[in-house]
Order: C-alpha cells, then sequence, then structure tokens
C-alpha cells in the first residue's frame, strides 16, 4: 500500500487528508459517484493492457531486476 | 450550490492499483496534493461557469497532478515507471469524467491503448495547460 508522505498507517492522520479534498464545482458528483467511473475505467485499461504496455522501457518504465 | 467533490479515495485506489500492477513502490506527498486541490479549485473558478461540466473538473485535475508530480517512489522496490504521476493524473481524469450517478450506466470510454499510452507520455514532455487538457477529455465523448 503507498505511504502517505513516508509515514506508516498507524501514523498518517487520515482526517486530516480527507479534508484536503474540498473541491467545490458546480456538478453533483460524490465520492461513490467517482470511484464507479474508476472501476469502469479499470476494467477498461485492463482489457487493453496498459500495465503491459507502460511495462516496456520504450514507454518510461525502468526495472531494477 | 457548490457542493465539495472527493477524490481522494480513487487517487489512492489508483495509486494502489498501479503499486499492484507495475510492480512499485510509492509514497504519496500530502502537502502536494493540497496544492494540487487548490490550482485545481483556482482553473475551475477561472471558467466563471456556475456548473462546469466533469470534463472540465477531470481536465483541471489531471493537469495540476501530473505538473505538481505528488507521487515519489518508496524505497521497498527498485522499479520505477519514469511516467507515474502522468499515469496517475489520466486515469484520475478518466474515473471523474466517467463517474457513474447511482443507477446510471456508464459512459465508458472509447479510446484506444495507443491514444492512451501516447496521452501519458505527451502529459510527460509535451506542453500542456489546465484548459487545453480539459478539451482533450472534453473530445473523448462529444461529437455534435
Amino acid at each position: 500500500m503507498a505511504r502517505h508522505n513516508g509515514l506508516k498507517e498507524s501514523d498518517f492522520d487520515r482526517a486530516n487528508f480527507d479534508r484536503i479534498f474540498s473541491l467545490n464545482t458546480g456538478p453533483s458528483l460524490k465520492e461513490e459517484d467517482i470511484v464507479r467511473g474508476w472501476d469502469s475505467v479499470r476494467k477498461k485499461i485492463e482489457e487493453l493492457g496498459l500495465a503491459d504496455s507502460l511495462k516496456k522501457k520504450e514507454a518510461g518504465y525502468l526495472t531494477g531486476k | 450550490m457548490p457542493i465539495s467533490v472527493n477524490w481522494g479515495t480513487v487517487f489512492e485506489q489508483i495509486v494502489e492499483w498501479v503499486e499492484k500492477n507495475l510492480d512499485v513502490s510509492l509514497i504519496i506527498d500530502d502537502e502536494i496534493l493540497q496544492e494540487a486541490n487548490v490550482f485545481t479549485s483556482n482553473s475551475i473558478a477561472s471558467y466563471k461557469l456556475d456548473s462546469p461540466n466533469l470534463a472540465k473538473i477531470a481536465g483541471c485535475i489531471a493537469f495540476w497532478i501530473r505538473k505538481l508530480k505528488p507521487i515519489s517512489f518508496g524505497p521497498d522496490k527498485k522499479n520505477k515507471i519514469l511516467c507515474v504521476n502522468e499515469l496517475v493524473a489520466l486515469l484520475v481524469g478518466l474515473s471523474i469524467y466517467n463517474s457513474v450517478k447511482d443507477g446510471e450506466a456508464p459512459k465508458g470510454i472509447q479510446v484506444s491503448g495507443r491514444v492512451l499510452i501516447d496521452w501519458i507520455i505527451t502529459l510527460r514532455y509535451n506542453s500542456h495547460s489546465p484548459h487545453s487538457t480539459a478539451l482533450a477529455f472534453e473530445l473523448l465523448s462529444d461529437t455534435k
């Protein structure tokens, strides 16, 4: 799991992190609406094999192996 | 009445997907994310629209993540993907653009793998603005 500011999860202030995202806009957009959007996008990029394409060195992927 | 758009959860989910699928260790800088949120708000406000559409919101968020780069590599793994901030920026933008309200069908993204890769790479190496990035999202669907 990605670490916030390099902190362990137990030292991470999640409430403060959630307060960061206070973007005032016109459209009614709930957090779960965006998560459903990600579910749809994730299926599409997995179908397209995006991760495998990005692992090619010419696309900017460097392996330490 | 404007409402709050919380894109933090999906940002975290996307970062976790990248870690898992590209075998990298990532660190999120919350201060830079906060900065990205402020600059995104300013860019959206510059449209002077009461209700900017999702493409504009998606484009502005994607641009500022790409510009400010809140993600770095952790010490746990040696693998790197140089365009990781641009990849996450685009996926966050696409998720917002493709947001699905309860009971609605997703729009779906009609874009090829080649174009997605090109989009990620150009976000890293070429010149963009919040408004040009937003226009790219507008072009994904609006053909009328």
